[in-house]
């Protein structure tokens, strides 16, 4: 029973708590017939099965994310960028949209390989990062400009008046925020740990070089991403079982 | 008329499963049932993401049952069939009989014009 009582504590970490305590339930019901054996490779078979997507979404957009920030980085300030915007007024104006940006392509990636391309809310935010991804590449031409504009402009109208658009802004808008919120995060703790580790503006090369600096950087950006693609499942959930109850509700 | 969503092979046999078994479907029941009626042993990871993601499809509905002591305590998720989930079973089962019209796969009653 401790055997049961230990997957179903892990089978909670990865599904909700009714399904745990019912996946582990049937295990149970059949270890009598096939043994404890069956049981352990069943038992991990279940969880492989649960996570192994997840896994492949939260690595697989951990990197798009970073990724794109770094390009989007060498596109607008980078030494060899072709049309680097001018600091006013463009500078600051491009540079948010690159982080939000990144943040669209990271969710994106995540809600497509987790959830499917089918789904309002993934079109939605991959549409978003289309965008910003055609601001920071095209901000210098007009007709370019104007395009982005437009779409942006229609993706607001579809948000706000369409039934399916604002479900997908539930679920898009409040996983956005997290991701914008955790790079300043990320960026204020490290850069904390760094004035504490050398104190200074920047610290020095024998600062930056010290082992933990990075590692550091890389755990808080995890932590963040984490905390992202949580929020963005977290409102999916509650987004399908609010239309869910409403729909029952109406059929009532 | 709208097409109804459509089904994988795995599903279709899961949903036939689920209407079969009436009201005592549940994960160790559906198994069993497709064990004995397909020959197939089917992992319970793969059987539990498809009623997952049936679910979600809104093809099936899932409800918490009784507790019992060959479970450990543990109570049941019975399963039913949705009307959604019927109807695009029974629009996949149309397709797959509108391709067996006509050809002797399974002898007897089924056997058509062409073949045989």
């Amino acid at each position: 029973m401790q055997a049961a009582s230990l997957v179903e504590g892990i089978l909670r970490r990865v599904t909700t708590k009714d399904r745990a305590t019912a996946i582990v339930g049937d295990l149970v019901e059949t270890r009598e017939q096939k043994g404890a054996v069956w049981f352990w490779l069943s038992s991990a078979g279940v969880m492989l099965s649960l996570v192994w997507r997840w896994a492949i979404a939260f690595v697989a957009s951990f990197f798009a994310g970073s990724w794109s920030a770094y390009a989007f980085v060498m596109a607008t300030t980078g030494f060899h960028a072709p049309h680097r915007p001018p600091d006013y007024p463009w500078g600051p104006v491009v540079e948010g949209i690159g982080l939000a940006g990144c943040s669209a392509i990271a969710l994106g990636v995540y809600a497509a390989i987790q959830y499917g391309l089918r789904e309002c809310a993934t079109q939605m935010v991959l549409a978003w990062a289309t965008v910003a991804a055609a601001v920071i590449y095209l901000w210098w031409a007009p007709a370019a400009l104007v395009f982005c504009i437009a779409g942006a402009a229609g993706l607001a109208f579809y948000s706000v008046f369409a039934r399916e658009g604002r479900w997908a802004s539930v679920v898009v808008w409040p996983a956005m925020v997290v991701g914008v919120a955790g790079f300043f995060f990320v960026g204020g703790i490290d850069a904390f740990y760094q004035h504490l580790l050398k104190p200074g503006p920047w610290g020095s090369d024998d600062m930056l070089r010290h082992p933990s600096v990075p590692w550091l950087a890389l755990s808080l950006m995890l932590c963040a991403h984490l905390a992202k693609v949580c929020m963005w499942s977290r409102m999916r959930g509650w987004a399908a079982e609010a239309r869910r109850a409403g729909s029952e509700a109406i059929a009532e | 008329m709208g097409r109804s969503a459509s089904l994988g092979e795995f599903e279709q046999i899961v949903l036939l499963a689920i209407l079969r078994l009436d009201k005592d479907a549940y994960g160790v029941s559906i198994r069993a049932e497709i064990a004995a009626r397909t020959g197939r042993d089917p992992a319970p990871g793969a059987l539990y993401t498809t009623l997952d993601r049936m679910e979600e499809k809104g093809m099936v509905r899932s409800w918490m049952g009784e507790a019992t002591p060959q479970r450990g305590g543990r109570a049941k998720r019975n399963f039913a069939v949705t009307k959604a989930g019927r109807a695009a079973l029974v629009d996949a089962q149309r397709a797959y009989q509108s391709l067996l019209e006509g050809l002797n796969l399974l002898g007897g009653a089924n056997a058509g014009s062409i073949a045989g």
